[in-house]
């Protein structure tokens, strides 16, 4: 991550495309539905634990 | 609250869902996220309806705004020309990012490809989205802000 902290990119993390593609099954899930509301923070939290993501920077708050 | 100003908020937020809802089917349909004149002539609402509508629906993080009031994101979608550019059978749409480039194959339930360029070699990386899979295998994104800040800046995001 030597390149990103060049850049000014201190907090960057490098995700896998595979992962991002899990991520974006469930936080966007829905999203075209007229039914759809956002995603409660727990809700959030599931849908980063089951993608493969934690660590500080996917801490909600 | 009272209930006369409770019904009036109802009202409010009933609208701002069914706005959403019209803006990503017209998104869908026509690769281009509707402007805040289109939204008024489709949903015969007036200005002053739309832009409560639109204030909402950003307020809630639902969508973010340019300085003038139109839609500039209706997440995964980009009102406006960004690098990446995501071609489906279904049509071509702007991304904000390379994560939504993933996502907008996958939340139209189609297949998509994407040309990015890298940002630190420059070299040109087609992100295809087809059979439930990503690839090309191996590469990454680079997410520059934590979760938390997401929506702090979110055209930095």
């Amino acid at each position: 991550m030597a390149w990103a902290a060049g850049q000014g990119l201190d907090s960057a993390i490098a995700v896998g495309i595979e992962t991002l593609g899990e991520l974006s099954r469930g936080w966007y899930g829905g999203r075209m539905s007229d039914e759809w509301r956002p995603l409660s923070p727990a809700v959030k939290r599931a849908v980063l634990r089951d993608a493969g993501l934690r660590g500080e920077f996917w801490e909600m708050g | 609250m009272t209930g006369t100003a409770r019904k009036s908020a109802g009202n409010r937020e009933s609208f701002a869902w069914r706005l959403r809802g019209h803006l990503y089917r017209r998104t869908r349909k026509t690769g281009t996220v509707p402007t805040r004149a289109e939204l008024r002539t489709r949903l015969r609402a007036t200005d002053s309806r739309i832009s409560d509508a639109l204030r909402f629906l950003a307020d809630s993080h639902v969508l973010a705004l340019d300085e003038h009031g139109e839609v500039l994101m209706a997440h995964p979608f980009s009102a406006i020309p960004t690098p990446y550019r995501v071609e489906t059978p279904v049509g071509g749409y702007w991304a904000n990012c390379a994560w939504d480039a993933i996502a907008i194959p996958i939340i139209l339930d189609t297949e998509g490809r994407t040309r990015a360029r890298c940002p630190r070699s420059g070299a040109i990386i087609d992100l295809v989205v087809a059979g439930g899979r990503v690839e090309p295998g191996g590469t990454v994104v680079l997410l520059p802000v934590p979760a938390r800040h997401f929506w702090d800046d979110i055209g930095f995001t």
